[in-house]
């Protein structure tokens, strides 16, 4: 079957009202164009998976949306901002205000303990130490690593870690999550465990979650999922009207 | 391994560029220092040689005033006087000869003995005297024929005058010498400590040289991990790596070596003005010959490439890379005993010191014992120190940058602390020199006290009653002169001089009886560099009468001017037969323990000089390698919208915290360790604050260390970019 490019914000009956909102993007790097006319709505509370083989334009799409690069053509609107309308230092705050990341490796601070690692963003957001420590605190609980709190992300496993930056992706209550290939180097066990916990706590919060992933498994845990291909959105997309 | 390999490796675009450039100005820097120092210290004996002539030698023959009888001038003989003599606060050398009309005797430079009434000066001192009016300086030599060249002289601010007289009156003079010809060679007492000294000091600026070199041998590793665990992968050893990056380092310190010689010869002119051994340097005296120069530049690259040898093969980056952090072994409170036992050695003494005051000796091997364990002590327990304040930094920190910070200090005391190692032992002895200094100079500094000379007066030898009446003749017209007083030959055999009561006024004795005469002490008033400055001066005490055919010392009591000093000075110089030269109790202090003591606190300065500069170099790698160490998660915090300040901000705290700290310990226990020992030692010497010289250079250490951090906030910026995850 052809691959065709698809607005699913037209095709899809929304279960929420659209949280992000991203219209006609265009982006290339030199020669290369990475995204060539994407439109993708993603409603308030919903889990998103966007797959596609390697060098499709996942990330790049992602990075677009949550304002990391700025596309070449069309716009991204997340809540009632106009993300691409904004300069680099609006969109660096949106992301710390509103925006959580998860990645492949976690990618926490080494040198500080898992309490500190989940306090940072809430510090970096004018939280003062002691109710940064609380909440993030908290968080460890609830993504049931209370016990990891004060070791440093090379006394803990992967699972663990990548619980701990789950729990630093959420402890500042953002309105969306971008998790790119979050289970990626796990085993399918801890892969499972921590995709679960995560969710879990996402919908309790009904936050939005826009999930990378190279995995039918992982992407089978989403409420829908899209498949980016050369740029475009694929007419295989489950939960799309082709 | 293959040269594309290894090139593959070494050539990773800008960031090998620059850290190899950062290698080779440190290096050139370092080893422009080395050559300077090893330059001084080999031609530290040429410098003694080329002042033999006036130095060494000679025969001592019996006085007039013993039965011997005088020595005759011959045709291969010559009598030769060399004095110091002062002129506004400063020194030179007066060595006045006597010869016979048709001596065969000539100087080393070949030329021939000026005649009696004549003088040859050098270059500075001709300066001195045709930048001062006659009757200050000038007037006390002659005519002059002439300057002396630089083969004769120690260095270019080597202020001497060769002085012709005549022979009879020379030879009565003491200590004047008699010759057959003049020395070409000779070692002075002190240019032993002098070229210890000028070791030390190469030896110390290598040390921050290696430590910059493991340093940058970690950020290149940092730089190129990635590189590494490819290479590791497809089949390259730990050695073949660590073989590559030693092969690098070894190039680039070879380079920077080389490079060196043209700093050395840029900052040659500069180091050539300061003063060694009471003068400045010829360039050449700094100048190590070529062999010397090619082992020191050979020595420091074997050094800099065995240095990034064992760092890379330590670092050891597996085939799959470093995907944790490798934590340091933890550093424990033990580390504190060495510190601990040399504090104690110090502070023991000092209580034990108020009980029993005689055991001094015992005290003294004890305190500089203690010295040297508290310097190692101080090495040892910096990273246990470093990691304790970073925990207090921690325990209080309220904003992300310094909670990120804190948590990297704590875990990597021992790098963190080896970037400023050399920094905090050159910290702590420059503090407690200072300290040490500040006390002598506040004993040495002679001020007007009741009972001592008057700092007005300028004493001089007299021989007869004749003398007295020229010297008095020759002030009489001068501007600035109040009085003259004259002291006496004892009648009795207690030794003292003796005075009229009014002159004893005159020149500064207090409680005078009122006798026909007074005898007094008066090298005790005069005395104001050592020790017993503080003790109380004996007042002058009765006595019957003087001998006036006996006079032993002319007093000209100025208004306190430095020129009506000098008037005085040349006054009685030209008055009277070449004796000691006259002088003020200024001067006498300045003859003393004054100027050695500050040229070694100069040397001290310029090694924390050195040691700020490269240490400020090694803590902005160091800084710069922890930065990319953690580059990849730096990124992603800020792509999860941290500010690129708050990343400046990490940088800054984890460059300064650990110097401000290190510097502000290390100077508190090098005042301590100089307080305690001179409450030990110092016979009633008090500490007082270091002169501005010391704060200049602590202002200069976190000023070139602000420049540094500052100057790395660009790099730190560029490799931090959110656009670089893209391809995480």
């Amino acid at each position: 079957m052809a691959d065709i490019a698809l607005n699913p914000a037209t095709t899809v009956p929304a279960r929420g009202t659209p949280l992000i909102r991203a219209i006609g993007l265009h982006k290339s790097f030199g020669a290369t164009k990475a995204l060539r006319g994407i439109d993708l709505d993603v409603n308030q509370g919903e889990v998103l998976a966007v797959m596609g083989p390697s060098g499709s334009g996942k990330s790049t799409l992602i990075h677009c949306l949550a304002g990391v690069l700025a596309p070449e053509e069309g716009q991204v609107v997340i809540g009632d901002t106009d993300v691409t309308a904004l300069n680099a230092d609006e969109r660096a705050r949106l992301r710390l205000e509103r925006i959580g990341f998860v990645f492949q490796f976690g990618q926490l601070l080494p040198d500080l303990t898992a309490l500190d690692n989940v306090a940072l963003p809430l510090l970096m957001n004018g939280v003062g130490r002691r109710a940064a420590t609380v909440r993030a605190r908290k968080w460890l609980d609830r993504l049931d690593i209370s016990d990891q709190a004060t070791k440093v992300p090379g006394d803990m496993s992967g699972g663990q870690a990548q619980r701990v930056a789950i729990a630093r992706a959420l402890v500042t209550q953002p309105s969306v999550i971008f998790a790119d290939e979050p289970t990626g180097s796990l085993d399918s066990v801890a892969g499972e465990k921590v995709l679960t916990a995560m969710l879990e706590a996402v919908r309790e919060s009904n936050t939005t979650v826009v999930l990378i992933t190279h995995d039918a498994r992982t992407a089978a845990y989403a409420d829908r999922e899209v498949i980016v291909r050369d740029g475009m959105l694929s007419a295989a997309s489950r939960g799309v009207a082709a | 391994m293959k040269p594309s390999a290894a090139r593959l490796l070494l050539l990773n675009g800008a960031p090998a560029y620059r850290r190899l450039a950062e290698i080779v100005a440190g290096v050139a820097l370092g080893v422009g220092m080395v050559l300077i120092l090893l330059g001084g210290f080999l031609h530290m004996p040429d410098r003694d040689d080329r002042v033999a002539w006036r130095t060494y030698g000679g025969e001592e023959f019996a006085r007039a005033d013993s039965e011997a009888p005088l020595p005759v001038p011959t045709a291969n003989t010559v009598l030769r006087l060399t004095q110091p003599d002062y002129f506004m606060g400063g020194t030179y050398t007066i060595v006045r000869v006597a010869a016979a009309d048709d001596t065969a005797v000539t100087l080393p430079d070949g030329l021939a003995l000026p005649a009696p009434g004549e003088y040859y000066a050098s270059p500075a001192m001709a300066q001195l005297i045709e930048d001062h009016p006659s009757d200050q300086l000038g007037d006390r030599f002659g005519t002059p024929i002439g300057e002396r060249g630089d083969e004769l002289l120690q260095g270019p601010s080597d202020r001497v005058v060769l002085v012709g007289s005549d022979w009879e009156e020379l030879a009565k003079t003491y200590p004047t010498q008699l010759e057959d010809a003049f020395p070409a060679s000779g070692s002075k007492f002190n240019t032993g400590l002098y070229r210890t000294v000028l070791a030390i000091g190469a030896v110390a600026v290598l040390i921050p040289i290696v430590l910059l070199i493991s340093i940058v041998s970690q950020l290149g590793a940092s730089e190129r991990r990635e590189r590494f665990a490819t290479v590791r992968l497809i089949g390259a050893g730990r050695r073949a790596i660590a073989g590559v990056s030693g092969f690098e380092m070894l190039i680039a310190t070879l380079v920077g070596g080389v490079l060196g010689i043209g700093v050395a010869a840029a900052i040659r002119p500069a180091a050539s003005t300061l003063e060694l051994d009471g003068s400045t340097s010829f360039g050449a005296d700094l100048t190590p010959p070529a062999l010397w120069t090619a082992g020191a530049i050979i020595a420091v690259a074997l050094l800099g490439g065995a240095t990034a040898w064992w760092r890379t093969f330590r670092d050891d980056v597996g085939a799959l890379g470093s995907s944790r952090e490798r934590a340091e072994k933890k550093v424990t409170a033990w580390r504190s005993v060495m510190l601990l036992v040399g504090l104690a050695m110090l502070i023991g003494p000092m209580i034990a010191f108020r009980f029993d005051a005689a055991a001094s000796e015992f005290y003294n091997v004890l305190m500089l014992g203690g010295f040297a364990i508290t310097a190692f002590g101080i090495v040892v327990a910096g990273p246990w120190l470093t990691r304790l304040a970073s925990r207090v930094l921690n325990r209080f920190a309220s904003t992300a940058p310094t909670v990120v910070a804190a948590g990297r200090l704590s875990r990597h005391a021992r790098a963190t602390f080896r970037s400023v190692a050399g920094l905090v032992v050159a910290v702590f002895i420059v503090s407690l020199f200072a300290g040490v200094v500040s006390a002598i100079e506040d004993v040495v500094t002679p001020r007007d006290t009741p009972g001592r000379l008057s700092m007005d007066a300028v004493v001089g030898e007299v021989g007869s009653p004749e003398e007295v009446h020229a010297v008095t003749a020759a002030i009489t017209e001068l501007e600035g002169i109040e009085g003259i007083a004259v002291a006496y030959w004892p009648t009795d055999d207690q030794g003292l001089l003796v005075m009229t009561p009014e002159d004893a006024r005159a020149i500064g004795a207090v409680d005078v009886p009122d006798a026909p005469a007074v005898s007094l002490d008066l090298f005790e008033m005069l005395a104001g560099g050592t020790d017993i400055a503080r003790d109380p001066v004996t007042p002058p005490v009765a006595t019957n009468s003087i001998d006036e055919s006996a006079p032993s010392q002319v007093f000209v009591i100025t208004d306190g001017t430095a020129e009506a000093k000098e008037r005085a000075r040349t006054a009685i110089e030209t008055s009277t037969v070449p004796g000691r030269a006259p002088l003020t109790r200024a001067d006498f202090a300045a003859a003393g323990t004054l100027s050695f003591t500050h040229e070694l606190e100069t040397m001290a300065y310029l090694g924390m000089a050195v040691a700020i500069g490269i240490s400020a170099l090694s803590l902005t790698v160091a800084t710069v390698a922890a930065a990319l160490d953690r580059k990849r998660t730096f990124a992603l915090l800020r792509l999860g919208g941290m500010p690129a300040a708050h990343v400046r901000r990490v940088i800054a705290i984890e460059a300064s915290m650990p110097l401000g700290a290190t510097l502000a310990a290390s100077a508190g226990l090098g005042f301590f360790v100089a307080w305690a020992m001179i409450e030990t030692l110092g016979n009633d010497m008090s500490m007082t604050w270091p002169d501005a010289r010391y704060w200049w250079a602590v202002v200069a250490s976190v000023a070139i260390t602000a420049a540094a951090v500052f100057g790395s906030f660009g790099l730190v910026r560029r490799s931090t970019e959110v656009t670089s995850t893209r391809f995480e």
